[in-house]
C-alpha cells in the first residue's frame, strides 16, 4: 500500500506542476505550443532527453538484457548515443533556423513550405500519427506493467487475475489520465518543466536503484563488492549472457533504428522550442553520457535479474510471461516498500516524460496541419472551438491507444524496433529537404509510399503481424534496414526523373553563398 | 544569421573523418566474446561499448567548436533559463492575441 500512496502522491505532484506552468503562460497560442522559443541548452537537453528515454529504454531495455544479455547496449545504447547527437547536430539546429525564419510548429508546415505543395500535407499527416500510436503504446504499456510490477500482493481480496496489485488496464488508464490532464493545463512550457522534473527524478532514482540492486543480490562489504557478487552469480548461471554474439549484419542494422528521432514529431517540436542555435550544443554533447547513465544500469540490472537470489529463493525461477515486469518485480523483492515506491515513480516519470511530449505534439499537429490549414486566409475562426477539436483529437488517439494496450502486449523493445523502423524510413525526406536541392514533390511523395509500402509488406510477412517475432530478419537485417533503403532509391530517382524545384523555392531554403551545390536554371513550379 | 559556420574546411572535415571512425569502432567486434570481467564486474564488451559513449561525448564536443552548423547567438543565448523568465516580457503580438491555444 506504501508504494502505491507514493505512487499517487507523485502523480498529484505532476499535476500540481501542470498548473503551476499555467501560471506563467503568456495567454498567446505560440507560449503554449512552442513556450515562447524560450528555453534554454539546460531544459532543451532534459527535455529532449526525457522524451527520447521511454519504457523503452528503462523497462524495456532491462526486460530484453533479461532475455539476451549485456549485447542490449551495444544495439542500442551505444548506437543511440552517437546518431541522437548526429541527428540534433544534422537536422534539429538547421530545422530550427528555419522554423525561426518562416514560423513553422510542426513538421508539415515544413514540408509543405519546402515541397511547395498543400497536398502533400494530407500524405505525411495520418503517416505520421500511425506512427506515433505504437510508440504511445511503448508507453502506455510500461506505465501499466510498472505499475502492477511493484503493487502486487497490496490488496489481499481484489484484483486476483493481476497478482493482488493494481492491474495494467488501471495503472495504464491513470497515467494517461494525469499525463493528459498536466498537458492540457500547462502546454509546452508545463511540458518541459515536467520533462526537466521527471528526467532529473528518474536518472536520480534510476542510480539509487542499481546501487540497491546490487546490494540486495550481489551481498559483499563495500559496493565494488556488492558489484562482483551479482556479476559472479551470472558467471556462474547464465555465463553466456555476459558476452555478445549478435551477427554482424544483424548488430549493424540496429545501428539504423536511433535515425528514428530524426523523424519524431514530438522532438521537431522541442527542437523550436529552443531559444537559439547555440541552446543545442549542450544536448548534442552530453546527450551520450545520459544515454550511459541510465542504460549501463538497466542492462546489469536485468542480466543479474536471470541468477538473483533473494532470501534463498531465485527471483525469477522461470522467466516470467512478460518480461516487461522484470524491473518491477525485482524492485519489490528487493527494496523497501518506500524507496520501492519512489523507484516506481522514477519509472513511470521515464514513461511520462514521453508521453507528455507526444500528446501535446498530437494536439499541435491536428490543429495546424489539418484545421487551420483549411481555413481559408481571411477567415475568422472560433480559437476556443479550435482548442476544443484538438482536445477531442489527442483524446481520441489516446483512446485507441490504450485500447490496443488491453488486447496481448507484446514486448515493449520489439514494438519499438517496428515503431522507430518506420520513422527511420523518414528519413531520407527530411535529410533531402534540408541538404539536397534536387529533391521534388514527386520524389518525396515516392519517399512516402515506399516506406508505408515496405513497412506494411514486411509487417505482415513477421508470422502475422502483431505481436512482432523478435527473431524476424530480412536480408540478414532488421526490417529497418529495407524501410530504409527503399524510401531512399525511391526518393532519389523519381527526383532525379522529375522537374526540380524553382530557383525561388530553392532560394527560400538554401541562401546564396550556403553550401549545397550549384544553382539550378529556373523552371516553372510543380503544379500541386 | 551568419551562413558561416566557425572552423576551417580542413577541420570540419576532418571532424566528420572521426564520426566516421567512431561509428567504425562502435560496430567493431573485437572484443564481443571476450569473458574478461573489468573490475571484477563489468564484463569487457559492455565495458568497450561504455568506452565508445564517452568516445561520443568528446567528438560531438569538439564537433561544437569545430563544425557547428551555424554561429547564430543572440544575446538571450548567454543567459540562463531563469534570467529569460524574468528579463523576457511579452510582445506585441502576444499581447493582442487571444489567450486560448489555436
Amino acid at each position: 500500500m506504501t508504494q502505491l500512496a507514493i505512487i499517487i502522491a507523485y502523480l498529484v505532484l505532476l499535476l500540481g506542476l501542470g498548473a503551476v506552468a499555467a501560471r506563467f503562460s503568456r495567454g498567446t497560442s505560440r507560449d503554449y505550443l512552442l513556450a515562447s522559443h524560450s528555453i534554454g541548452p539546460v531544459l532543451l537537453l532534459m527535455s529532449l532527453f526525457g522524451t527520447t528515454m521511454t519504457a523503452f529504454a528503462l523497462v524495456g531495455s532491462t526486460g530484453k538484457s533479461y532475455q539476451l544479455g549485456i549485447g542490449v547496449y551495444g544495439l542500442m545504447a551505444s548506437s543511440s548515443g552517437i546518431v541522437h547527437s548526429l541527428c540534433f547536430f544534422v537536422i534539429g539546429v538547421k530545422l530550427w533556423k528555419l522554423g525561426q525564419q518562416h514560423g513553422y510548429t510542426t513538421q508539415v508546415e515544413f514540408f509543405r513550405d519546402r515541397l511547395g505543395s498543400h497536398a502533400f500535407g494530407y500524405l505525411l499527416f495520418p503517416v505520421l500519427v500511425g506512427l506515433v500510436i505504437p510508440y504511445l503504446l511503448i508507453g502506455v504499456l510500461g506505465a501499466g506493467a510498472v505499475v502492477n510490477g511493484v503493487t502486487r500482493g497490496t490488496f489481499d481480496e481484489a484484483f486476483a487475475s493481476s497478482g493482488h496489485g493494481v492491474p495494467p488496464w488501471l495503472g495504464s488508464l491513470t497515467i494517461c489520465l494525469v499525463v493528459l490532464a498536466y498537458v492540457f493545463t500547462g502546454g509546452m512550457r508545463g511540458t518541459a518543466w515536467a520533462n526537466t522534473f521527471q528526467t532529473a527524478v528518474f536518472m536520480v532514482l534510476g542510480v539509487v536503484t542499481f546501487v540497491v540492486i546490487a546490494r540486495e543480490i550481489g551481498g559483499g562489504e563495500s559496493f565494488l563488492d556488492s558489484l562482483r557478487g551479482a556479476t559472479a552469480r551470472v558467471l556462474e548461471a547464465h555465463p553466456e549472457k555476459l558476452v555478445m554474439k549478435p551477427p554482424k549484419l544483424f548488430f549493424f542494422s540496429f545501428l539504423l533504428i536511433p535515425l528514428s528521432a530524426g523523424m519524431f514529431p514530438h522532438l521537431f517540436q522541442h527542437w523550436l522550442t529552443a531559444r537559439s542555435a547555440a541552446a543545442f550544443k549542450l544536448p548534442v554533447i552530453v546527450h551520450p553520457l545520459f544515454i550511459l547513465i541510465v542504460w549501463v544500469p538497466c542492462v546489469m540490472v536485468g542480466v543479474w535479474a536471470t541468477s538473483a537470489v533473494v532470501d534463498g529463493q531465485q527471483v525469477f525461477a522461470e522467466p516470467p510471461g512478460n518480461v516487461n515486469t522484470v524491473l518491477p518485480i525485482l524492485l519489490g523483492k528487493v527494496a523497501g516498500p518506500v524507496l520501492s515506491g519512489l523507484l516506481s515513480a522514477g519509472i513511470l516519470a521515464a514513461v511520462m516524460s514521453s508521453l507528455d511530449s507526444q500528446f501535446l505534439c498530437l494536439g499541435t499537429m491536428f490543429t495546424n496541419d489539418i484545421v487551420l490549414a483549411r481555413r481559408e486566409a481571411n477567415e475568422t475562426g472560433d480559437d476556443g472551438r479550435v482548442v476544443r477539436m484538438a482536445r477531442l483529437f489527442i483524446v481520441a488517439i489516446v483512446a485507441v491507444t490504450y485500447l490496443l494496450s488491453l488486447g496481448e502486449p507484446a514486448g515493449i523493445f520489439d514494438l519499438g524496433l517496428w515503431c522507430f523502423a518506420g520513422f527511420t524510413g523518414l528519413v531520407p525526406l527530411v535529410l533531402a529537404a534540408l541538404y539536397w536541392r534536387r529533391l521534388t514533390l514527386p520524389g518525396a511523395v515516392a519517399s512516402v509510399l515506399a516506406m508505408v509500402v515496405t513497412w506494411l509488406t514486411l509487417f505482415l510477412l513477421d508470422m502475422g503481424g502483431y505481436p512482432p517475432d523478435p527473431r524476424y530478419k530480412f536480408l540478414g537485417m532488421l526490417p529497418v534496414a529495407t524501410v530504409l533503403a527503399v524510401a531512399t532509391i525511391a526518393l532519389v530517382v523519381v527526383s532525379l526523373a522529375t522537374r526540380p524545384p524553382s530557383n525561388e523555392t530553392l532560394a527560400k531554403f538554401f541562401p546564396p553563398n550556403s553550401s549545397g551545390g550549384r544553382a539550378i536554371p529556373d523552371v516553372p513550379e510543380l503544379p500541386d | 544569421m551568419s551562413e558561416n559556420p566557425p572552423g576551417s574546411r580542413l577541420s570540419r572535415s576532418a571532424f566528420w573523418l572521426v564520426v566516421l571512425l567512431l561509428v567504425g569502432a562502435q560496430q567493431w567486434s573485437g572484443s564481443w566474446s571476450s569473458e574478461t570481467l573489468v573490475l571484477g564486474f563489468l564484463p569487457a564488451p559492455l565495458f568497450y561499448h561504455v568506452m565508445v559513449s564517452l568516445a561520443a561525448v568528446a567528438v560531438w564536443w569538439v564537433g561544437t567548436i569545430v563544425a557547428w552548423p551555424d554561429d547564430t547567438k543572440g544575446p538571450e543565448a548567454l543567459l540562463s533559463d531563469a534570467e529569460v523568465v524574468r528579463t523576457t516580457g511579452p510582445s506585441e503580438d502576444e499581447v493582442s492575441a487571444t489567450g486560448e491555444p489555436s
